[in-house]
């Protein structure tokens, strides 16, 4: 336990510093227009809501621009994102169980529990298979940050950052309705509210990717589906008086935060803040990056 | 020679030192009796009872988060994050001085992290850090019960005011070790909230959470004990003319003030802010949210009461009312009922 806990801490704070290398505070384009939203700002125009093209299979185009972190931080204005490519659908069980397969150390039955809790993947029949085949193109859940992380490397792909997850998030939502700004804010909140009963209630009706919900990039799902471990989860320092992580969770939290009406975002980062590692559960899935 | 003596000298002051702080506790707390009870709690309206304890033991407080549907009035129905599968969560009664260790589990179904603040734990958060849960995962802390006193007990996660709104909070009476209540006939524990849906009051089906109401502290509905109607018609409560009654009353909000009141009674006692100034002689008790009280009184003629938040349009129109009923003989002495009744042709 002890020994994850500092892998987890250690890889956090690896993370951590990846993004403030990245960070652009000053850019002088931007210093004025400090309260427009970063994607009204960078992506208003012609090509917005046109998702861009992509030549990876199954991932969308995610154009470069701005993130204001939720969570500000002193000097720290906004985070520069570069483009990247981002799974447009979270991963399956299906593909999860190519992964498997090929890396056997990963079953059920062989996994060590500094790598996944129990539970992990416990949903399927056995170590290779996944028994109900409704399940197959549904996302996986159950599966630790260690494991998720070793299939996006199988993969030759990698978790995206908090940063980059959140960034990807900002776009509008344009199917199955359109929504932006506030609108969009009440719809993510309420499609939060009822993951968990629509999960039960659509168990038994087939369940391909995207579903859901589409957004202006063509990602899919980001939102009310599953949860999605990120690569630096829990790398987030929310500030408190203390200087404890307290912040995350009484009042304190919107003191520290960009948009303490958001809360929808706000349990995106409770959830992430409240992993270790190995932890798995029936609502936390993956997506990966490139 | 004269070192091994010194060493035995060194061993034996140190030894005394350690029997020193074995029999007083260097922070003056009372010591643990070496007993342990897991503690018998409860849903509301019900209490649970008084434990007779020797001295200061350690109570083991077993909560388990349910992410539930559950009525909130006719027809309508909300999802509620619970401490226990019931809003309120459940009331926990302990002594002052216990050891009182939280075992706080999140089951693996739940969509959120939840945790605990209890106002009665003198520590950071409450409890709220220590206890943080993710889905699937049990957390365990421990606090000493110092002050007396009934306390609010709530979910403390971000966000909080939608984890409160949800339904996570109940009540935690800490009994005072050398001065305990006194016996009464009947103990019930109500807890007013309020819910905010972005449908209205009366509207039927699985109503949704209003962010937009809760920040301008309009609720939808006001209620005791989770649901329009908790405690009246068959689920009202029932006592006899003549019997003595304690309420340990608790008020969540999140937003609103109570004023509660039974109408056509006053309180003998009212346990000021749920703490030790006893008030007497009370029509109308306020209790702030996040706060709690303890009222009690005698019914003194059968009849039906009312409990309401005395803020009336609560109680007529969103909810806010529960019944005591009192059935047994009449007191003439005390209360006539109407006597007489004519015509009135003056102007």
């Amino acid at each position: 336990m002890k020994v994850m806990q500092t892998i987890s801490k250690l890889r956090s704070i690896i993370a951590a510093l990846t993004i403030t290398t990245v960070t652009v505070p000053q850019a002088p384009s931007y210093a004025f227009a400090k309260h427009i939203h970063p994607f009204d700002k960078l992506r208003a125009g012609s090509s917005s809501f046109i998702p861009h093209p992509s030549s990876l299979p199954g991932m969308v185009r995610i154009p470069s621009g701005f993130y204001r972190p939720f969570y500000t931080t002193k000097g720290i204005d906004s985070i520069r994102i570069e483009s990247f490519y981002m799974d447009a659908a979270p991963v399956t069980n299906a593909e999860f169980l190519e992964f498997v397969k090929a890396n056997p150390a990963w079953a059920r039955s062989s996994i060590s529990p500094i790598l996944a809790e129990a539970g992990y993947l416990k949903r399927w029949r056995s170590d290779f298979e996944i028994g109900d085949a409704e399940l197959a193109d549904k996302p996986v859940v159950d599966i630790s940050w260690f494991a998720a992380r070793a299939f996006a490397k199988w993969r030759g792909k990698r978790l995206p950052t908090i940063a980059e997850w959140e960034y990807a998030a900002l776009a509008p939502i344009v199917r199955p309705m359109f929504a932006s700004g506030n609108a969009k804010k009440a719809l993510v909140l309420e499609w939060y509210s009822k993951q968990n009963s629509r999960q039960l209630q659509q168990a038994s009706s087939a369940m391909r990717a995207c579903t859901l919900n589409q957004n202006a990039d063509g990602v899919c799902d980001l939102f009310g589906r599953v949860w999605e471990w990120v690569e630096d989860f829990n790398s987030i320092i929310i500030p408190s008086e203390s200087g404890s992580n307290l912040g995350a969770l009484c009042g304190a939290a919107a003191a520290g935060s960009l948009d303490p009406t958001d809360y929808a975002t706000f349990m995106r980062f409770a959830m992430r803040n409240s992993l270790n590692a190995n932890d798995v559960t029936d609502q936390l899935g993956f997506r990966c990056v490139k | 020679m004269k070192i091994r003596l010194f060493s035995h000298y060194c061993l034996l002051f140190s030894a005394a030192l350690l029997i020193a702080s074995c029999a007083k506790n260097p922070s003056g707390l009372p010591a643990l009796t070496g007993e342990q009870r897991v503690a018998q709690l409860t849903d509301a309206p019900i209490v649970p009872a008084r434990v007779e304890e020797s001295g200061a033991q350690k109570v083991i407080v077993n909560l388990v988060v349910h992410e539930v549907v559950k009525q909130i009035a006719n027809g309508a129905t909300y999802k509620f994050w619970t401490f226990g599968g019931n809003v309120p969560g459940k009331f926990i009664r302990v002594t002052q001085g216990d050891l009182v260790e939280v075992h706080l589990s999140n089951p693996a179904s739940s969509m959120m992290p939840h945790s605990i603040d209890f106002h009665a734990v003198s520590g950071p958060g409450g409890g709220a850090e220590a206890s943080f849960t993710a889905p699937g995962h049990t957390s365990v802390f421990s606090f000493r019960a110092l002050h007396p006193g009934l306390f609010i007990y709530h979910c403390a996660t971000a966000p909080v005011p939608m984890h409160i709104a949800n339904g996570m909070y109940g009540l935690i009476y800490v009994e005072p070790r050398d001065n305990p209540l006194p016996p009464v006939d009947h103990e019930f524990y109500v807890m007013q909230s309020e819910i905010y849906t972005t449908g209205n009051y009366g509207d039927t089906g699985l109503q949704e959470f209003s962010m937009d109401k809760a920040i301008a502290e309009q609720p939808t509905y006001v209620v005791f004990n989770g649901a329009v109607g908790s405690m009246l018609g068959p689920t009202a409560l029932h006592v006899k003319a003549g019997e003595t009654v304690r309420l340990f009353v608790g008020n969540i909000g999140p937003n609103l003030a109570s004023a509660f009141h039974i109408i056509g009674l006053q309180f003998d006692n009212a346990y000021v802010e749920g703490g030790s100034l006893v008030n007497h002689d009370v029509q109308t008790t306020l209790i702030p949210p996040g706060g709690a009280t303890i009222v009690e009184f005698k019914v003194q003629v059968p009849g039906t009461y009312h409990m309401v938040d005395h803020a009336i349009f609560r109680a007529f129109n969103q909810g806010a009312m529960g019944d005591i009923i009192a059935t047994g003989p009449e007191d003439s002495a005390i209360y006539s009922h109407q006597q007489h009744y004519e015509n009135y042709n003056g102007q």
